[in-house]
């Protein structure tokens, strides 16, 4: 008589063991790609910030390319407003990465500014931030596949409608300049 | 690829579990051998066994500080902006928490590599010659796969292998003396057991180094793997080791990581460098790094950059059948 509770209390505990346990892998991957999501928007305002200084250091060298700076400036601002659409916000971004990026390859006819150390200096960290973008972007992506995944699987799926795990939607890198942009090459 | 880091690492664990098993067995057949029949001696060698290469690992890994040479300079965003600015693109690459501590080595070689047993206090050391001459993609490359080191865990299990290693060592030469020495009075049938025992237990610390090798040449290719899916560009990595295995000669290495080699020994810190010491010509089983020509290939070979793709290059330059299953 007791050795059959026994058995299923066993039984019992084991499920509710793998339900914590799944809750919990479930619970790291969701948080995941909110940390992964708020890195992408650091590495946003970092750009953001260092586009003024940018400008400053550029503008006296390249007086002919107003328009470049211009388009930058406008860029700049409109992400800056943080619209509420993630559509909108993210071609603003796209945009300011590759006028950014056609401010790089005018800069090549201009060697004064090019043994400017400060615009050197820029000019890196600049880069650096669009690879960051990308790694963030790429990142995220990945957590939000994994967490997808680790949400359909069955026996997960039973459980995500329990206990109301939100979806996440992937970054769409859309344009292949912006592509370009994250990989530049020194040589 | 997240899903093949997932896979790694519950192979390894089954992996040192069987490896802790075995250990376990052993000693509880020793304890067996001594006192006849199983009897509480038996088991308690048996959980000493098993227990024992936990409690060494834990050891060292509480004594060793990771150790830094004054030849070392650590980079920051001041010295080395270039350097701090691929190390923390690398980072959110790879999800690590925390950026790992670089490290910049004033020393005649060229290469690089990474320590520390959680990504916690985990180091990346460059030498200022690899610096110099790598390109930033290429270096972009070779930080990558050391961070990937850093994330799979790699030393910390190589560590722990390796004391494995050199535990079954040292208990085979101390039991090859020991039987040499007194003899039990055993059955005829006894005799056969105990010289199969023996054989195994000469060949043992051979299988155990082979299997080292074999479990480090794996760990190889895999950093290497998740380098190009992080970078999204294969050939920054090839062209850094090109360029590394090209340049690189064996001297200078003496006495080059001293505080290091107090605790690990040399083919422990061997097996941390991107490119090995002494390198070889294929895959051989006492290396451990893969043949640099067959990264070099497989990571050129890659259509796209992400584990698929790595996998599929393997599969055709070594004529493996895989190299780490997704599930």
């Amino acid at each position: 008589m007791n050795a059959n509770i026994i058995y299923v209390l066993m039984v019992l505990v084991f499920i509710f063991l793998v339900i914590i346990s799944i809750y919990n892998q479930l619970v790291v991957l969701k948080n995941r790609v909110k940390n992964a999501y708020s890195q992408i928007e650091v590495q946003l305002k970092r750009r953001h910030d260092l586009i003024p200084n940018l400008i400053e250091t550029v503008k006296g060298y390249m007086q002919y390319e107003k328009d470049i700076l211009e388009k930058i400036t406008k860029a700049r601002a409109a992400a800056m407003n943080m619209s509420n659409d993630a559509k909108v916000q993210s071609e603003n971004e796209n945009i300011l990465s590759s006028s950014i990026g056609s401010l790089f390859a005018v800069s090549e006819n201009y060697p004064d500014l090019k043994a400017n150390q400060n615009f050197l200096k820029l000019q890196e960290e600049l880069v650096s931030t669009e690879n960051k973008i990308g790694f963030a972007r790429q990142f995220y992506n990945d957590s939000v596949m994994q967490y997808n995944t680790k949400k359909e699987m069955f026996p997960n799926n039973i459980f995500c409608a329990i206990f109301k795990f939100e979806e996440f939607s992937m970054f769409e890198v859309e344009k292949a300049a912006e592509r370009e942009v994250v990989k530049v090459d020194f040589n | 690829m997240w899903e093949v880091i997932e896979s790694n690492k519950r192979k390894s664990v089954i992996v040192l579990l069987f490896m802790l098993l075995l250990f376990g067995l052993f000693g509880g057949a020793v304890g067996a051998y001594i006192e006849p029949d199983i009897t509480f001696i038996s088991v308690m060698a048996a959980i000493f066994s098993a227990v024992f290469p936990v409690i060494l690992f834990f050891n060292i890994r509480r004594n060793t500080k990771i150790s830094k040479n004054s030849n070392m300079i650590k980079v920051t965003h001041n010295n080395y902006p270039e350097l701090y600015n691929i190390i923390e693109e690398m980072t959110i690459a790879s999800g690590l928490e925390k950026t790992p501590d670089l490290y910049v080595l004033d020393a005649d070689i060229l290469n690089a590599y990474a320590m520390g047993t959680s990504p916690k206090n985990a180091i990346v050391v460059v030498s200022k010659p690899l610096k110099n001459l790598l390109t930033r993609d290429e270096l972009q490359g070779v930080i990558a796969h050391e961070v990937s080191h850093i994330l799979n865990r790699d030393i910390a299990y190589m560590i722990f292998a390796g004391t494995m290693v050199s535990i079954i060592s040292v208990v085979s030469r101390v039991l090859i003396r020991s039987s040499f020495g007194s003899r039990k009075s055993s059955s005829k049938g006894g005799n056969i057991l105990a010289i199969l025992g023996l054989i195994f237990i000469i060949l043992s610390p051979l299988f155990s180094y082979i299997f080292y090798m074999f479990l480090s040449r794996k760990r190889e290719y895999l950093a290497d793997a998740c380098a190009a899916q992080f970078t999204r560009n294969p050939e920054g990595l090839a062209s850094a080791l090109r360029k590394i295995s090209l340049g690189n000669t064996d001297i200078n290495y003496n006495n080059l990581r001293e505080e290091d080699n107090k605790y690990y020994d040399d083919t422990m810190l061997n097996a941390s460098y991107i490119i090995p010491i002494k390198k070889k010509m294929h895959d051989s089983l006492f290396s451990t790094h893969p043949a640099t020509e067959n990264r070099i290939q497989i990571l050129l070979n890659m259509a796209g950059f992400d584990y698929d793709e790595y996998n599929k290059s393997y599969i055709k330059i070594t004529g493996d059948r895989k190299l780490i299953k997704k599930r």
